[in-house]
């Protein structure tokens, strides 16, 4: 046995402190002569005990409680070998700390994030002597510690935050905290550099870890249990269930203030996995909640260790703005991993979407005008309750922005330029304004649009720069093809995401288009392309605003799209999509953690789940971020008292798969490695003996006063 | 050569010697005297307050004949008058040691002594005989129970105020077999004494030895004295100001009682309680026994407890309240 604090044992001296103090500390009783002294009756017996010893035995008792804390602030241990990967000689160490949500997952002995605090002061203790430590957590906004020789310091900084609830649940995986431990090894040591790395084996935990590690820094994961010296399997977890997905999306055909709230429960195997036999058939129940209150309730049956549907149709109340909603689990018994049963979400009924058709190529005969096909589509059936068209001549819009500026466009969702030749250049920064506070524009060309024209008014609105016209088939080799088919659409574009079959576009036959000119730094996406590659609906993003280029046109001059079946879904997903930049907002969601970043030139206050309220300024470039992401609930954006855009915290749902640390420990071995020694702390039994002393000093006690 | 022992006077303080000027000891009842002097006697004499008529007797003096009253009846009537006589006060002074000065304060003992002192001196001075006895906490002198009269009286009653002091309680028992046996009938007897534990050996709560000497001293009233008990107390004793945590050692003067210890905040509701207790029921009892009882705090001018004294030795009833306990 050894101790880790020998010094504290001269606190044995303080042993004879009380007996020291008793006869130093006796009060000297002032004399007090009184012909009245018959009247004076003596209270209590407290002051014979500060001038004699009556009671010994209680002397002893309580001199041995004082030893006993005395030996056990001394630290006694014991050496075993240990299961760390540990360098055996004196190192520079740094610990990283899993604190992700899914260490709050309950096992067989205790909560995962105090047994990873457990495991800390285990390596600390295990280090060679001369060792420098410091810490670092997954949370972005913890101050590290740095390299100190005071080797309890992450442990009792770790416990102290574990206890005042301080310990934040950060964004970082434990790979992406390496850089932040990276950097306290100021470099110029001779000693090696470790980083021992504690978690669980989740995706954010030791499983995130890379193989390899910077150059003269060596990464080595530390599951808690071989920290603790336990066997794998000996802190159990329960199965547990959690909310894999929610979204959510109009259901008009309910209600034009319907909303469709679909998601999926998962239930996720604790380890040691439960044999075949005992899966039952689990009943979980599931609740929706709308602006507080409980609204709908649905049961799922979960079978096996897979995942179940559900469906909510909430019809909101005829209130603007979004609505705070919230999913969640109704369980009989508490779950080992509470983090992942809530979802909070915010949800909209569905605005009718604004939209400005702008015709640049009017015609009497309805088939020949421009925007005939389209204006038709939106009006279909189902299109019909989405949207609400306006149509506008090209001077009317030019007028009307050299007006009112952006101002002009601040109600319109989405504006169409349908053919429409380029604006006079005055009226370009109010459009660009508008595009870059939400506005969605889709440019289609036709005859009146000249490439020139575009570049220069449009520049970097447009997706890619235009090219000139090309007639298919005059391309070299293309002598035979008079027209370009169309391309199978990406569905995994934004726009067209959702979609379970093909567009329906595929036997499109363009005759004419614009080519555009390749820009590989431009961060557009395409959604449909023709046969030869050429690009024919693309978007991208210009400040919170989105713009797609269509580079055909939108009638049948150029192209038969207007008649494909396909072209109603794909107006009506465009549109909805570029009308997304004014809408999207509810829809925002960020994991615990994440950072939010927009555009803003002016403070706003954003109210978090626990109405806590934070201001933020917006910096040189006019972006704001906000960072206290560590709740999981629904966050308000407030400017000058006005809602100014919601979005939702929700825990990364990769948390919820729990596989047993000893499958996640994928980081390479330091350099140097070997088998080293492992203190086992042996004064938590000098604790239990004082507890013992304690319950018989108290039963003495008790005794003598009765 | 024996030290000379100071006069009776320089144990006056100012004020009282003031306070003294042109006031005179009178008792409140008829004395029955040895010898003329100013009071009012019960036997007939020269006095100036008509007694009684009776019959003219051959041999009477001629002098006394009421010719007023001979005219009314028609016949010798002669006119008894109320003889004055010589009053004797008897001092019982307890001197026992052992009680403390409180600063800016009298002791009981300067006090005792000033007020013992005024009435000697003022009795002696209006031509009344004075007897006592002092006990000073070693012995009790007797001799000085027979009645006398001038600067002779005053001397002996200086020395023995002047003797130091024991902490033997005072024989109260034997000391009123003694004062009946010696005193002249209807004295005035004065008692200096704080009357708090006059018998320490009986338990705390035990009042027969209060009993005792309070029935000792009532049967002085047997032989017609007036019995004046002046029961000294010291402010502290009333208040007990030792309220703070402070470990106090309480004792007994001359170890009467065992100590007792205990922080003044504890010992001081028990103590007040107690101590208001006995008082009241002291009084009561005086009342009861027929004794005259003043109270002397000695935080109060001593000039208004020797006022207060001659009130109460004069048969005036004195209502004011000077020992009020806490």
């Amino acid at each position: 046995m050894s101790l880790l604090s020998p010094l504290l044992l001269l606190g044995l001296i303080g042993l004879a402190l009380p007996v020291i103090a008793h006869f130093l500390g006796r009060e000297r009783p002032r004399p007090l002569q009184l012909a009245s002294r018959r009247f004076v009756s003596p209270q209590g017996e407290v002051l014979t005990h500060r001038r004699q010893l009556r009671d010994r035995a209680l002397l002893a008792l309580r001199l041995l409680l004082l030893a006993l804390v005395v030996f056990a602030l001394s630290r006694p241990t014991t050496l075993a070998p240990s299961r760390m990967n540990l360098v055996a000689t004196p190192h520079d160490a740094v610990i990283v700390v899993d604190v992700s949500q899914s260490m709050l997952v309950s096992t067989s002995r205790g909560q995962q994030l105090a047994r990873a605090i457990e495991a800390v002061e285990a390596l600390v203790s295990a280090l060679p002597a001369g060792s420098r430590v410091g810490l670092v957590t997954t949370d972005p906004l913890a101050p590290p510690l740095p390299l100190s020789p005071a080797l309890e310091r992450p442990g009792q900084w770790l416990t102290r935050e574990l206890e005042d609830g301080g310990i934040r649940h950060g964004s970082w995986t434990l790979a992406s905290a390496l850089p932040r431990a990276t950097d306290l090894f100021s470099g110029d040591e001779q000693a090696p550099q470790v980083i021992y790395a504690i978690g669980d084996g989740t995706a954010r935990g030791l499983a995130s870890l890379p193989q390899t590690g910077r150059v003269g820094v060596a990464v080595v994961p530390v599951p808690i249990f071989e920290a603790l010296a336990e066997d794998p399997l000996d802190a159990a977890i329960a199965e547990h269930v959690g909310i894999e997905a929610v979204t959510w999306e109009p259901a008009r055909e309910v209600d034009p203030r319907a909303v469709r709230i679909t998601g999926r429960v998962r239930r996720h195997a604790g380890y040691p996995a439960a044999e075949d036999e005992d899966v039952r058939v689990r009943e979980v129940g599931v609740e929706l909640e709308v602006a507080g209150t409980k609204v709908g309730r649905t049961q799922v049956s979960l079978t096996g260790f897979d995942s179940e549907g559900f469906s909510f149709v909430h019809t909101l109340s005829p209130t603007d703005g979004p609505v705070a909603a919230a999913v969640s689990l109704a369980l009989p018994s508490p779950d080992p991993l509470p983090g992942d049963d809530r979802f909070p979400l915010w949800i909209a009924a569905q605005q009718r979407i604004q939209v400005i058709v702008v015709n640049g190529d009017p015609s009497e005969l309805r088939a020949h005008d421009e925007v005939f096909f389209l204006a038709t589509a939106l009006h279909s059936v189902d299109a019909q309750h989405a949207f609400e068209i306006h149509g506008r001549a090209p001077e009317q819009l030019e007028q009307s922005l050299r007006d009112k500026g952006p101002e002009a466009l601040a109600e319109v969702d989405v504006l169409i330029l349908a053919n429409v030749a380029a604006f006079d250049e005055d009226v370009m920064p109010a459009l660009r304004t508008a595009v870059e506070a939400g506005l969605g524009l889709w440019v289609t060309v036709g005859d009146r649009v000249t490439s020139d024209a575009y570049n220069d008014r449009f520049g970097g609105l447009l997706p890619l720069r235009l090219r000139e016209p090309m007639t298919a088939g005059t391309a070299p080799g293309q002598a035979t093809a008079r027209s370009e088919g169309m391309a199978p659409a990406d569905l995994a574009h934004p726009a067209l995401q959702g979609l379970e079959s093909d567009l329906g576009v595929a036997g499109t036959q363009t005759r004419r288009l614009f080519l555009l000119e390749p820009d590989p730094e431009a961060a557009h996406e395409v959604a449909l392309s023709f046969q030869s590659g050429a690009p024919a609906l693309l978007t991208h993003e210009v400040g919170r605003g989105r713009v797609a280029l269509l580079a055909t046109s939108i009638d049948r001059d150029w192209s038969d799209l207007p008649l494909r079946p396909g072209f109603v879904p794909l107006a009506e997903r465009t549109i909805d999509y570029l009308a997304g930049g004014r809408r999207s907002a509810g829809r925002a969601q960020l994991h615990i953690g994440d950072v939010r970043v927009t555009a803003g030139d002016a403070p706003v206050l954003v109210i978090g789940p626990d109405q806590s309220r934070t201001s933020i300024i917006p910096d040189d470039d006019e972006v704001l971020r906000f960072d206290k992401t560590h709740l999981v609930g629904t966050y308000r954006v407030e400017r000058d008292g006005q809602l100014e855009d919601v979005f939702s915290v929700v825990s990364d749902r990769r948390e919820s798969v729990l596989s047993a640390p000893s499958q996640a420990t994928g980081a390479g071995r330091p350099v140097g490695a070997g088998q080293s020694l492992v203190r086992s702390p042996k004064w938590r039994w000098l604790v239990l003996l004082g507890a013992v002393a304690l319950a018989i000093e108290a039963v003495i006690r008790r005794r003598r006063a009765s | 050569m024996a030290r000379q022992t100071p006069a009776l006077a320089t144990l006056l303080p100012p004020g009282l010697q003031t306070a003294l000027r042109g006031r005179r000891l009178i008792v409140g009842h008829r004395i029955r005297g040895v010898s003329l002097g100013r009071h009012r006697s019960r036997r007939a004499g020269d006095g100036q307050e008509f007694l009684e008529h009776r019959a003219y007797t051959p041999g009477d003096d001629l002098r006394r004949i009421d010719w007023r009253a001979v005219a009314r009846h028609d016949r010798l009537v002669l006119r008894r008058d109320h003889s004055e006589d010589q009053l004797t006060l008897a001092l019982c002074i307890d001197r026992t040691a052992g009680v403390e000065e409180a600063p800016g304060q009298h002791s009981r003992e300067t006090y005792v002594r000033a007020l013992a002192a005024a009435l000697a001196l003022m009795t002696v001075g209006q031509g009344d005989q004075l007897a006592f006895s002092v006990h000073n906490g070693v012995d009790t002198s007797f001799s000085q129970l027979r009645p006398r009269a001038g600067a002779p009286a005053l001397a002996a009653l200086s020395r023995a105020l002047h003797q130091p002091l024991g902490p033997e309680p005072c024989p109260w028992l034997s000391w009123a077999g003694r004062a009946r046996m010696l005193l002249p009938r209807r004295s005035l007897v004065v008692v200096f004494s704080d009357f708090l534990d006059p018998i320490p050996g009986r338990p705390a709560g035990d009042r027969s030895g209060d009993i005792e000497v309070l029935g000792a001293l009532s049967s002085l009233r047997a032989r017609g004295h007036t019995v004046v008990l002046v029961q000294s107390l010291l402010a502290d004793e009333l208040a007990f100001p030792w309220t703070g945590r402070r470990l106090l050692e309480v004792r007994a003067p001359g170890g009467r009682r065992p100590p007792v210890e205990g922080p003044g905040m504890h010992l001081r509701a028990g103590y007040l309680q107690a101590l208001g207790d006995h008082l009241e029921w002291f009084r009561r009892t005086c009342e009861q026994l027929g004794l005259r009882r003043v109270a002397a705090v000695t935080s109060r001018p001593i000039e208004e407890t020797l006022l207060s004294l001659l009130a109460v030795c004069a048969g005036q009833v004195v209502t004011s309240s000077p020992e009020a306990v806490g």
